[in-house]
């Protein structure tokens, strides 16, 4: 990770782009997975935590689980504008995830346009646990 | 860059053509051919899309070979620029190997205007454009589609947006399968899907997608450019735009499906993306039945899109579009998959023989466009003479191309040829090549008017990070999969 970004960066894929990320649990990883996925929608956009939004994830381990958590953040944006400012994830183990997201709400007149993710792929998908910390990578489609 | 170079072999069968061996790979059910020249080749084997051609290769009924179009780089299981036909009986259909953006693809329509009586109004003519037309991250469409006008778009296809205003009969009569697959099924749609659909017909999206204002630049074949209406130097716009969040759903969702029924089918494949399902089964029929609503969600989309761009123009030139002669030429899917009769080789014949039989087969194709030839039932009446038009974008400091199908595709990939010019550069790598550049002052300098909302959109979609258009064309009309006919040069262009 470079001093830029704490905790995540992008990698290289010819059509696409991934985000690689590292956080010493795996919700901290999950968070930093979804800083990166709103730096890829918004940039650096000021973006205020104003509305709450639950959150209730399972899935059958930990790469399905970082896929499913995107997945809702983009479906989240995708239908409402919904941008995650703020994490509050009160129990996440390596199949489920639950608590509140803080966000805002996109507004191109307000904010900086990043990319439209179309989706979060499977292609290279990885979480794991390595030397006392969890990595994570995941290719999203634009 | 986290790609490996291929090292695998690949033999050259002729100048265009070059083949994986299926001793490559066990799990190979038939050989890999790729379209290609010697130089294409060099940026294709650097990354790991001949690996993916390889890959496809392994999937059950897939006939006669794993192919890739000379555009094709790096997707997520299938290389983008594939074509894989299935046996409908024996053979499987992969979500993956349509793609997230179900029928993207592309529409040409021309006009009467020539580039002279244009130029003097072209600055104003593109802001117009991007004004009117909603693109961009998070930009909703003027058209709100709830329940039952979702239904109607995704059961009709565009002739329901015709009947809503959105353009006139004739246009479905020159968009491929009329504007509407048959067996679209809304019940097998999630209600997520319908929720990213509700306000993005009529919007063009980012990333790739865009409307370009043109001039046609030379003309290959005059006699059926006569027959498309094209002329040197007349003015043409070009839409590139997909099923936006509605089939990016659809494709998320039946790679779930389709990932968890694998095993019950006795099916695996060498990369997650690659998940298929029996033609014949639940799970398939269930993804056909969806993937042909969000077909017809994209047909029905680039159609008001279309209609959007045609208003501007009359506002613009103080003229109806039927007086500025906006007809559309073709509007042709690049990742679809479709039911097509063709030959195909008897069991245990040789694949590039002449003989085999007629049948019913799968075609996936993506990043790849359908090259019908002159006389087949499935070419519009007025192109019966000439070939299905092929619409082939480029680059937007290049150039794009109308060619025509031929039967030499027909006979070789099952009616198929390249999509566009293919990427060479990631997006990463293209931001850092523009820094301190403008990439938009740039392509004005070169004639070109770039209008564009993201901040990095234009840097990454800079005429660097593709292919020459030039090179790919020339493969695919050497190679016979498709004749050229005329050739565009980009006048403005609007980007999300």
């Amino acid at each position: 990770m470079n001093d830029h970004h704490a905790g995540y960066e992008f990698f290289e894929h010819t059509a696409d782009i991934g985000i690689r990320a590292r956080g010493a649990t795996l919700a901290e990883l999950l968070v930093q997975l979804a800083k990166g996925l709103t730096e890829l929608i918004a940039e650096d956009s000021r973006l205020e935590p104003r509305r709450n939004h639950p959150i209730s994830v399972r899935a059958d381990g930990p790469d399905a689980l970082a896929l499913a958590w995107l997945q809702e953040l983009l479906f989240w944006f995708s239908t409402e504008r919904f941008l995650p400012v703020e994490y509050a994830l009160e129990e996440v183990t390596e199949t489920s995830l639950r608590g509140t997201v803080r966000g805002d709400t996109f507004d191109p007149s307000r904010h900086v346009q990043g990319r439209e993710v179309k989706a979060i792929t499977r292609h290279v998908l990885q979480v794991e646990r390595r030397g006392g910390a969890w990595h994570g990578q995941v290719i999203v489609d634009i | 860059m986290g790609e490996r170079a291929w090292t695998g072999p690949l033999e050259k069968v002729d100048d265009y053509r070059w083949r994986i061996p299926k001793s490559y790979d066990r799990g190979m059910r038939v050989p890999g051919l790729v379209f290609a020249d010697e130089r294409l080749l060099k940026d294709i084997k650097a990354d790991q899309s001949l690996q993916q051609v390889a890959n496809v290769a392994h999937l059950p009924g897939l006939i006669k070979a794993s192919m890739a179009m000379p555009d094709i780089h790096w997707g997520y299981g299938f290389p983008i620029g594939g074509v894989a036909a299935m046996d409908v009986e024996k053979g499987v259909i992969s979500p993956g190997g349509v793609g997230y953006d179900i029928n993207c693809g592309v529409r040409l329509v021309r006009t009467d205007l020539t580039v002279e009586e244009v130029q003097p109004k072209l600055r104003t003519l593109i802001a117009s454009l991007f004004n009117d037309i909603p693109c961009g991250v998070g930009m909703s469409g003027e058209i709100r589609v709830g329940r039952k006008e979702a239904e109607r778009v995704m059961t009709q296809g565009c002739r329901w947006v015709i009947q809503q205003g959105y353009g006139v009969a004739d246009d479905a009569e020159h968009t491929e399968s009329h504007g509407c697959l048959e067996g679209a099924d809304p019940s097998k749609v999630s209600d997520r899907a319908l929720q990213r659909g509700r306000d993005q017909l009529g919007t063009l999206g980012s990333g790739n997608h865009f409307l370009e204002v043109q001039a046609v630049d030379t003309i290959f074949d005059e006699q059926a450019a006569n027959v498309l209406g094209l002329f040197l130097d007349h003015v043409t716009v070009m839409i590139h735009s997909g099923s936006r969040g509605f089939g990016y759903q659809i494709c998320d969702d039946y790679l779930d499906v389709t990932g968890r029924a694998m095993a019950k089918y006795g099916i695996s494949v060498p990369d997650r993306q690659l998940a298929c399902v029996p033609i014949d089964s639940e799970e398939g029929r269930a993804y056909l039945g969806a993937m042909r609503c969000a077909a017809n969600y994209a047909w029905s989309n680039r159609q008001c899109l279309m209609q959007l761009a045609r208003r501007t123009f009359e506002r613009v030139f103080g003229k109806s579009w039927e007086a500025l002669g906006m007809r559309l030429i073709y509007d042709v899917a690049h990742n679809i998959a479709k039911f097509e009769r063709h030959r195909v080789p008897t069991e245990g014949g040789s694949a590039s023989g002449g003989n085999g039989v007629e049948k019913m087969v799968c075609v996936h194709r993506k990043g790849a466009t359908r090259s019908f030839p002159p006389g087949h039932p499935e070419t519009p009446e007025a192109y019966r003479e000439i070939g299905q038009p092929v619409i082939i974008p480029g680059d937007m400091g290049r150039n794009s191309f109308v060619l025509v199908g031929t039967q030499a595709a027909m006979e070789e990939t099952f009616g198929s040829c390249c999509h566009g010019a293919g990427r060479v550069m990631s997006r990463t790598e293209a931001v850092r090549r523009a820094s301190g550049r403008s990439i938009e002052q740039e392509l004005e300098r070169q004639g070109v008017i770039v209008m564009g909302r993201g901040r990095k959109g234009v840097a990454e979609e800079q005429p660097g990070a593709y292919k020459d258009v030039n090179d790919v064309v020339r493969v695919v009309h050497n190679a016979g999969l498709a004749k050229r006919v005329v050739r565009l040069r980009p006048l403005g262009v609007i980007k999300g």
